[in-house]
C-alpha cells in the first residue's frame, strides 16, 4: 500500500481528533499500516533472496573459472608435447613446459615474442606466415610438418597442428608441436632393435643345427678326401684296376653334390631375406634346402620325416630366405617337443586350395593345451627352459606370413600338433605352368 | 717281451652309419690285411663284439640307433683295455677332454689323414713298452716346448688332482698358460719323494683346459710317444697297479 495514501488517511484522523475519537477510523488506519509493511517485508524478503542467489551464482562461477584456469595449466604443463599460443599478431602469449625443454627457451623470454622469429629458421618464416594466414582465413585447424630451429640454433623437424581459436571476438591460433626428430630416431631405434631380434632368433635357430651341419658336411669330406687318397696310392701301382677307380670317383662326385647342397640350403638362411622381393618360388625346392640343413639332425635322433606327395611345379609369391627361417624354426620346435617320444615322426604336407596354398608341419605331440595356444604367437613367450627359447621364433614368423599376405595358424589335425603356414595362390603361375606342359 | 702282432691276427671293427666312408675305411684295412668288421651303428657294433674277439675297434660318434658315445662306454665298461678310436665331425659331439677321459685311444676328426688313422690304429695295438719306447731319429717328431715340472710325491698328486696318469697319457696342472693342442712337449716331471721320482719323455698334447671350471684346475691333457728306459718300465706296472680306465684323465 503506498505510504502517501496511508499518510492522507492519519491527517484526516488527526484533522478529526478534537471530536471524538473515531475509533473505528483508527482501527481501519492500523490495519493499513499493517498491511503496508506487511508488503514492504514480503518485497524486502524477496529482493534479500534473489541478491543472495545472485552472489552465490557469482562465487560458483568464480570457483569454476578458477577450476578451469587450473585444468588449462595443468593440462598446458602436463602435456607432453609443446605446446604454444599466439595472438593473432603472432606474439607468443603461452609456451608450455614441453615447449621449454623442446626449443630451449625459457616461458618469460618468449612471452609476447614474436613466434615467426623465435621458432623459425629464417629461410622458413615467408612459408610459415603464408601457412598461418591460410589458417585465420579460412578459420579452419591445420596440419603441417616443418622444419625448426632451437634456442641454440639446431634445426630439427616438427610436426605442428594449429587451431583458431575465438576469445571475445578476436582469434587466437594454438599449436600443439611434436619433435619429430625424437621419434624418427625411435622409430630407427626400433627397427634396429627388431632386426637384432629376427637375427638373433634365426642365429639360435642356425645354431642348434650347426652340429648337425658340420656333421653333414664332414662325412662328406671325409669320404672325398679318403676316396680321393687312396686314388692317389692306386695310381702308383703298377695295375690299375680300372673298374675300381672308376668307382671310386664315381662316389666322389656324388659326394660332392651332397655337399653343394647343404650349402645351397645354408647360403639362403646366413643372409637377411626381409627385403628381397616377393618372386614365384618352387615350394618343393624351399622344403627341399630346409630339410637338407636338419635331416641330419632328425635321423640321428631318429625322427621320421615325411613330406607329402605334391605337385613338384607348385608356386607360391614367397621370399625363400624367411619361408625357409619359419620351417626351420617349426621343423625345430616339433623337434624338441616330442624329443621324449618312442616313435618320433614330423610330416610336411602340401595342400593347394582353390585360393591358397598351406603348408602343414606336423609332429607326432598329442597337441598344445589351450591355454598355451592362446599365448602361442606372443611374443617372448616360451615353454622351452631358461636359455633354450627366446620365445621369437612364433611371433617372428607369423609376422613374416602376413608381409606374405598370409599367414600362420596353429591347429589340431587328427589329435596332433599342427602349424599351417597359408599363402595366397599365385594364379599367373598356374597359367603359367600349363602353358608350359603344352 | 712277445712280439707285435701281423694284421692278419688282427680283428679291427669298423662302425659308422655312412656307408660310403665306412666303405672307404673298410678298404684300406683290408689292403693292410686286416680281419674286418662292420657296424651301421652303436647297437651292432657292440653285438659284434660280444660275438667276436675284436682287437680294435673304430667308431664314428653320431650314429641313429646308440651312438658312438654310448658304445664307447659300454666297450670301456666291459673291457677297458680294447683300444677304441673315435671319428668325430661336429663341435657338438662330444669334447676331446671328455673322450679321452672316457677312454677313447685316438680321436680323429672328419675328414681325417687316412694314414694317420691306420698308423693310430698300428700304434694302439702295440704293446707299450714297444710303444714308447724312444724313437730312432727319423721317426722322431719335432719338440714344441719343453716342460720343467715339479710336483709333490705321485700318489699325493694324483689325490690332489694336481696330476693323474691315465693308459695312454697322463694330465698336468699348470700353472697360467696351457701349451696349444697337437703340440709335442718335452716333458721332465719331478717328485719330491716316493718309487717314482721322474717322469721324463715326450708326448703330444690332446686337450687343454685353459680356465679353471668347474673346480678343475688349469692343465692339460698330454698322450705319452715315449718314456724314457730308466721310467718306462715304472710307468707300465704303475699303470698296471692303478689300472685306470680313462686313456687320457680329465683330473
Amino acid at each position: 500500500m503506498p505510504h502517501r495514501y496511508l499518510e492522507r488517511q492519519l491527517k484526516k484522523l488527526h484533522l478529526s481528533a478534537e471530536r471524538a475519537p473515531d475509533l473505528s477510523g483508527w482501527q481501519k488506519f492500523l490495519a493499513m499500516v499493517s498491511e503496508a509493511y506487511e508488503t514492504f517485508d514480503r518485497e524486502r524478503k524477496l529482493i534479500e533472496r534473489s541478491l543472495e542467489l545472485s552472489s552465490k551464482e557469482i562465487q560458483e562461477r568464480w570457483d569454476s573459472m578458477q577450476a578451469n584456469q587450473r585444468l588449462q595449466n595443468a593440462i598446458l604443463a602436463a602435456s607432453l608435447g609443446a605446446i604454444v599460443l599466439i595472438d593473432a599478431n603472432g606474439y607468443i602469449t603461452e609456451f608450455n613446459l614441453a615447449a621449454e625443454k623442446m626449443f630451449g627457451y625459457e616461458r618469460k623470454d618468449v612471452l609476447g615474442a614474436s613466434f615467426l622469429e623465435k621458432l623459425f629458421p629464417e629461410a622458413l618464416r615467408s612459408q610459415v606466415t603464408h601457412e598461418f594466414a591460410e589458417i585465420m582465413e579460412n578459420r579452419v585447424p591445420k596440419r603441417i610438418e616443418l622444419q625448426s630451429v632451437r634456442a641454440n640454433g639446431d634445426e630439427f623437424s616438427i610436426e605442428l597442428s594449429a587451431a583458431p581459436v575465438p576469445v571475445e571476438e578476436r582469434f587466437l591460433i594454438s599449436m600443439y608441436i611434436r619433435d619429430l626428430s625424437e621419434q624418427k630416431q625411435m622409430t630407427r631405434k626400433l627397427e634396429e632393435q627388431q632386426a637384432i631380434v629376427v637375427t638373433s632368433s634365426k642365429m639360435a635357430a642356425l645354431g642348434e643345427m650347426a652340429g648337425g651341419i658340420a656333421h653333414e658336411i664332414n662325412n662328406p669330406l671325409a669320404v672325398i678326401n679318403s676316396l680321393s687318397s687312396q686314388l692317389e696310392e692306386i695310381m702308383q701301382e703298377p695295375e690299375i684296376d680300372r673298374e675300381l677307380v672308376k668307382e671310386m670317383t664315381v662316389e666322389i662326385v656324388k659326394t660332392t653334390d651332397r655337399i653343394a647342397k647343404i650349402v645351397n640350403g645354408l647360403r639362403s638362411f646366413s643372409r637377411d631375406g626381409s627385403r628381397d622381393p616377393l618372386v614365384p618360388t618352387n615350394v618343393k625346392q624351399v622344403i627341399d634346402d630346409t630339410l637338407s640343413l636338419c635331416r641330419e639332425r632328425f635321423y640321428s635322433s631318429q625322427v621320421r620325416i615325411d613330406v607329402s606327395d605334391f605337385d613338384p611345379t607348385l608356386v607360391i609369391s614367397a621370399r625363400a630366405v624367411e619361408v625357409s627361417q619359419v620351417l626351420l624354426n617349426l621343423l625345430s620346435n616339433a623337434h624338441h617337443e616330442i624329443a621324449g617320444f618312442q616313435d618320433k615322426w614330423i610330416k610336411v604336407d602340401v595342400r593347394k586350395n582353390s585360393d591358397s596354398v598351406e603348408v602343414a608341419v606336423i609332429d607326432c605331440g598329442p597337441g598344445i593345451p589351450a591355454e598355451v595356444q592362446r599365448k602361442l604367437f606372443q611374443p617372448f613367450f616360451t615353454t622351452k627352459e631358461v636359455g633354450k627359447g627366446t620365445g621369437l621364433g612364433l611371433s617372428i614368423s607369423r609376422k613374416i606370413l602376413e608381409n606374405h599376405g598370409g599367414s600362420l595358424r596353429y591347429e589340431t589335425a587328427q589329435n596332433h600338433t599342427c602349424f599351417v603356414l597359408k599363402f595366397p595362390i599365385l594364379e599367373k603361375n598356374i597359367t603359367k605352368d600349363l602353358s608350359h606342359a603344352s | 717281451m712277445p712280439p707285435s702282432r701281423e694284421p692278419k691276427d688282427v680283428s679291427i671293427l669298423i662302425v659308422d652309419d655312412e656307408a660310403a666312408l665306412r666303405k672307404a675305411i673298410v678298404f684300406d684295412f683290408k689292403r693292410k690285411g686286416y680281419n674286418v668288421f662292420e657296424a651301421a651303428n652303436g647297437k651292432e657294433a657292440f653285438d659284434v663284439v660280444n660275438k667276436n674277439k675284436i682287437d680294435v675297434v673304430l667308431s664314428d660318434i653320431r650314429m641313429p640307433g646308440g651312438d658312438g658315445v654310448e658304445l664307447l662306454d659300454n666297450i670301456k665298461a666291459m673291457d677297458p683295455r680294447l683300444p677304441v678310436v673315435m671319428l668325430i665331425t661336429g663341435f657338438a659331439d662330444l669334447s676331446l677332454e671328455d673322450a679321452y677321459d672316457k677312454g677313447a685311444d685316438a680321436i680323429f676328426s672328419k675328414p681325417f689323414d687316412r694314414k694317420a688313422l691306420l698308423s693310430a690304429v698300428s700304434n694302439a695295438l702295440e704293446e707299450r713298452d714297444k710303444a714308447w719306447q724312444p724313437k730312432p731319429e727319423a721317426e722322431r717328431v719335432k719338440v714344441d716346448i719343453s716342460m720343467q715340472l715339479k710336483f709333490p710325491e705321485l700318489q699325493q698328486s694324483i689325490q690332489g688332482k694336481l696330476l693323474n696318469i691315465g693308459r695312454g697319457g697322463i694330465f698336468v696342472s699348470l700353472g697360467e698358460k696351457v701349451p696349444e693342442i697337437d703340440s709335442v712337449i718335452q716333458f721332465d716331471i719331478q717328485f719330491e719323494a716316493g718309487s717314482v721320482t721322474r717322469l721324463k719323455g715326450e708326448g703330444r698334447v690332446r686337450w687343454t683346459r685353459p680356465i679353471e671350471t668347474n673346480g678343475h684346475t688349469v692343465g692339460c691333457g698330454i698322450e705319452f710317444i715315449y718314456l724314457t728306459d730308466e721310467v718306462r718300465g715304472k710307468i707300465i706296472k704303475l699303470i698296471d697297479e692303478l689300472r685306470p680306465k680313462p686313456f687320457l684323465p680329465k683330473n
